[in-house]
């Protein structure tokens, strides 16, 4: 029996005292419900709806429903108008069909008669409006924004504000309403007059030029509502309506942000907010925090910043929660424009790292990462070195990140930057990137004068912890290498680590490792290695016949790598006089070529996460050489790894590809995305030898190859790199959206005037040593008389150099003709690249 | 603590009274401070429609409660800054609502 009321409904599901109970009774009026449903029942409908909008509340499925908010809709009767437009917005989405439905009713409503009817359509529309309906209703809201009522034009600005944000491109019908808008008395006009203003110019850059000129005008509605007395109205708790003050911040921000004149009209004003608000509660806060982000972003005189800066100040000693969290939210944004000011409050924002709350920790580990120089850099790290050892797992590889990072920037030492990356990973092995201990290996391989120091201390860490993957491979790969120094043992300053580390103990330990429950595949290829260059570092006979006979377990591994190594490796013993030389120390890598980021803010240390990223190719070579060092190519080969440089099988591979052979590389990835303006030219260089800079290169003005823009980088430019015979060859460069370094160029052949088809075509290029070439296929390789071909080539281009094409183009005709001409292209305008 | 929740690229902004938690879900750029006092105005609205607004209240009227919650907020932005205006309104629109009913089965009755 259905429960007729909806009060009697929500009774009897509080009463149920098992989550089977509620079930059951849900079940049975649903069901109930449907059949209601079924028999039309006009006047029940209104409270099988409403029921219906409390089940679904609850978690329950509800969609059957959805036909009946529209007949709802569709009644007369203004309670049933309201309960349907609510089911609406409760039930659908604008990804469902149904709604579509709903458009008809939302254009009768509004234009009835009675205006709460008209604020229901508005708010649908406004709440749920798929971009269809947008478009569909968009004539009818612009009438209602220019209304006589007020409670219309509310609703209609707001509604107007959604629309936008569907369909941006129908900004334009709203602009001269809201304009009007902005001069009425009525504050729930103003406030939603100014929120589309703000939609409109996120929306649209070129907005904010038009609304500009309003700036005195708000600037004079702040201003009285700072200097008015006490307004019944809009009072909250002493303060003139606050809501109002913080929107009108708001779209001062955006209007002042980059334009001098707009900044200087309001710099008064902000002022007098800043100085004038109340700070001892929440409704004062709010308001100073929207001014002290407004003054930060504009241009505003000095003065005014420190004020700003002042405020954030005591905002971080503040008691309240809220306010420290918004303190250091803002104080991140401004560390890169202003580090002197955020240095000052360091040590509050290191005791936010130990405080209860999460958000607060949260935001003061990124401020604090923010704030490392080299002065401070011993400090910091070592404050941020205590959180990570109890930092939450969600922390940790962030912060594993740019710990290494700051030490790598800013060490002071080398023995301090070895000692954090140890302390490190001996924290939180587990969450280290594999690029950072890359770099850990090399920067062991770079100081031979703390090799022994380094290998005594990983000894120690292994001894007591093998459960940390990184520490365990690092430690793994610098006692192989360095076995021999740290048998020998000895003192080292100011450490009482003088262990008398004997060979056996050395292998010993690499056998329970290799044995523990934490080794896996990696691991064990590592220890393989380590033990293999261990028996050319020790000198006893027992070690090293023990280390064969360890290896020779894993001739019959299952994982075929391991497998692959450890028989090698057994090999090797077989050619005794060789082995030495195979296992002598690895040469020392080279320094890593540092790619910064060009954003406007150099100075940041988040930046670096990209680099670190971006130079796989260098870190990867160290721990792949590593790798790959005894897996290509064959042993029995004399190799003299002495000569060989580690990245010397990558780097022949590489000038192999760079001569005319369309073999992919791989390119580097880094962020950012320039634009670039690149002008017509027309420089034919077809044979002249490779010359650097100079010819050809027009000096051409509007580089905007530093700025970060969102739009395409497309250019419509081509640059004839081949004319000959009526062959052409035109160039059309861009840069790669996703990555400044690589240049995609757009290579189109043109028969103009052979005569005949063009067959058989091939094209290769070659780049300097410092670029790399990545060439995709032909459209075809068959071209006919006054057709073209394109194909896509991509030039990876890290050291900013001088992009010249050495072009190779061959072709045969159908008449017997073959053509084989080597070009050489040097035209592309300095912008390009 | 702090009233504020990250969620990847969006916050949660709670409140609590008494008993219940009035959350509200807003981007980075929002701020924080000026939600806290939104959802302040709304509590104050439903304490002024109610009279002394309780717990089984809000259950037993919710879409009472979403009523008003429409006449404050429209498309995640505050529409009426005032608040006897928001009141004004909404108590009218509920007028209205009964006058409606009498009104047809006034007529159903002559009818």
């Amino acid at each position: 029996m259905p429960y007729y009321r909806l009060k009697d409904l929500i009774k009897a599901i509080r009463a149920c005292k098992t989550a089977a109970d509620e079930r059951a009774v849900i079940q049975k009026e649903s069901a109930a419900i449907r059949t209601s449903f079924k028999e039309e029942n006009n006047d029940a409908r209104h409270s099988n709806v409403a029921k219906l909008l409390y089940i679904h509340m609850l978690g329950y499925p509800a969609h059957f429903g959805q036909i009946e908010c529209l007949k709802l809709v569709a009644s007369n009767r203004f309670a049933d108008k309201r309960l349907g437009y609510l089911g609406i917005m409760l039930l659908l989405d604008e990804n469902q069909e149904v709604l579509t439905l709903v458009t008809n009713s939302l254009k009768n409503d509004m234009n009835h008669s009675n205006m709460y009817i008209v604020g229901l359509a508005l708010c649908t529309l406004g709440n749920i409006s798929s971009p269809e309906m947008a478009r569909d209703l968009c004539a009818e809201v612009e009438k209602l924004l220019g209304s006589s009522n007020t409670y219309i034009r509310k609703k209609a600005a707001l509604c107007a504000m959604r629309i936008i944000r569907k369909v941006p491109d129908l900004q334009e019908n709203f602009l001269n309403r809201a304009k009007n808008n902005l001069n009425d008395r009525n504050h729930g006009v103003l406030l939603t007059a100014i929120t589309l203003i703000i939609e409109m110019c996120y929306k649209n850059p070129e907005t904010v030029q038009t609304f500009r000129k309003t700036v005195p005008l708000l600037v004079r509605h702040l201003k009285t509502l700072v200097s008015a007395g006490f307004s019944q109205e809009h009072d909250v708790t002493g303060v003139t309506d606050p809501f109002l003050q913080v929107k009108i911040l708001r779209l001062l921000r955006i209007l002042g942000k980059g334009d001098a004149e707009a900044s200087e009209a309001m710099n008064d004003i902000l002022a007098q907010v800043a100085t004038n608000t109340e700070s001892s509660k929440n409704v004062g806060n709010s308001i100073l925090y929207e001014t002290v982000q407004t003054i930060m972003e504009i241009q505003s005189e000095s003065g005014l910043r420190v004020l700003a800066i002042n405020i954030l100040g005591k905002f971080l000693t503040n008691r309240d929660n809220n306010i420290r969290y918004v303190a250091l939210t803002t104080l991140n944004k401004t560390v890169s424009i202003d580090t002197n000011a955020v240095q000052r409050h360091r040590n509050i924002i290191l005791d936010c790292l130990r405080d209860g709350d999460i958000s607060i920790r949260r935001r003061a580990l990124e401020l604090s990462f923010a704030l490392i120089n080299e002065s401070n850099v011993r400090v910091l790290t070592r404050e941020l070195l205590a959180f990570l050892e109890v930092a939450d797992n969600e922390f940790k590889q962030g912060m594993t990140t740019k710990i290494c990072l700051a030490a790598d920037r800013f060490a002071p030492n080398k023995r301090w930057h070895i000692d954090t990356v140890l302390r490190v990973l001996k924290l939180a092995g587990n969450f280290v990137r594999e690029e950072i201990l890359s770099n850990f290996i090399r920067l062991v391989s770079q100081t031979t004068e703390l090799n022994a120091y380094t290998a005594q201390k990983l000894y120690a860490s292994l001894k007591s912890d093998i459960s940390q993957e990184s520490l365990t491979l690092a430690g793994v790969w610098v006692i192989g290498e360095y076995g021999d120094i740290l048998i020998k043992g000895g003192n080292f300053e100011e450490e009482e680590l003088v262990k008398e580390v004997t060979e056996s103990d050395v292998i010993d330990l690499l056998e329970s490792i290799l044995a523990g429950p934490y080794a896996n595949q990696v691991t064990r290829e590592y220890v393989l290695t380590a033990l293999m260059k261990l028996t050319s570092r020790f000198t006893s006979i027992s070690s090293i016949q023990r280390i064969q006979a360890y290896i020779e377990k894993y001739n019959t591994s299952i994982e075929v790598e391991v497998q692959q190594r450890a028989v090698e490796y057994s090999n090797l013993f077989k050619f005794e006089s060789i082995r030495p030389a195979v296992l002598e120390r690895m040469p020392i890598p080279e320094v890593k070529e540092e790619v910064v980021r060009q954003t406007e803010d150099t100075g940041s240390l988040l930046d670096d996460i990209g680099p670190v990223t971006a130079t796989t190719a260098t870190p990867q070579n160290a721990k792949n050489d590593i790798m790959n060092l005894f897996s290509s190519g064959s042993l029995l080969d004399d190799i003299d790894p002495a000569t060989a440089t580690t990245a010397a099988p990558l780097n022949a591979k590489n000038d192999i590809m760079n001569l005319f052979s369309p073999g992919p590389t791989t390119p580097t990835t880094a962020p950012v995305a320039p634009t670039q303006n690149a002008q017509q030219t027309n420089a034919l260089d077809s044979l002249g030898l490779l010359g650097l800079g100079g010819a050809g290169i027009p000096s051409q003005s509007s580089t905007t190859s530093t700025s970060t823009s969102t739009s395409t980088s497309t250019s419509t430019d081509q640059y004839v790199a081949y004319n000959k015979n009526g062959f052409k060859v035109s160039l059309n460069p861009s840069k790669d959206p996703n990555n400044s370094n690589i240049l995609n160029i757009e290579v189109t052949f043109h028969n103009v005037g052979v005569g005949v088809t063009v067959q058989n075509l091939l094209f290769q290029a070659a780049v300097p040593k410092t670029q790399k070439l990545q060439m995709q296929p032909p459209s075809s390789t068959s071209i006919l008389p006054g057709a073209t071909a394109q194909q896509t080539i991509r030039v990876a281009n890290p050291q900013k150099s001088n992009v010249r094409l050495r072009l190779r183009i061959v072709y045969s005709t159908p008449t017997g003709a073959k053509v084989d001409e080597i070009a050489e292209f040097n035209g592309f305008p300095q912008e390009i690249w | 603590m702090c009233n504020v929740l990250e969620h990847g690229e969006h916050k949660v902004i709670y409140k609590r009274y008494a008993s219940l938690y009035f959350a509200a879900g807003i981007d980075c750029e929002e701020n924080e401070l000026y939600v806290l006092e939104v959802i302040h105005r709304y509590v104050q609205l439903l304490d002024e429609f109610f009279g002394n607004v309780c717990e089984l209240d809000i259950i037993y009227n919710f879409d009472k409660a979403y009523y008003v919650l429409d006449e404050l907020v429209l498309a995640g932005e505050l529409q009426e800054p005032g608040k006897k205006s928001v009141i004004k309104h909404i108590n009218a629109f509920e007028n209205a609502c009964q006058l409606d009913i009498v009104t047809r089965n006034v007529e159903n009755s002559i009818v």
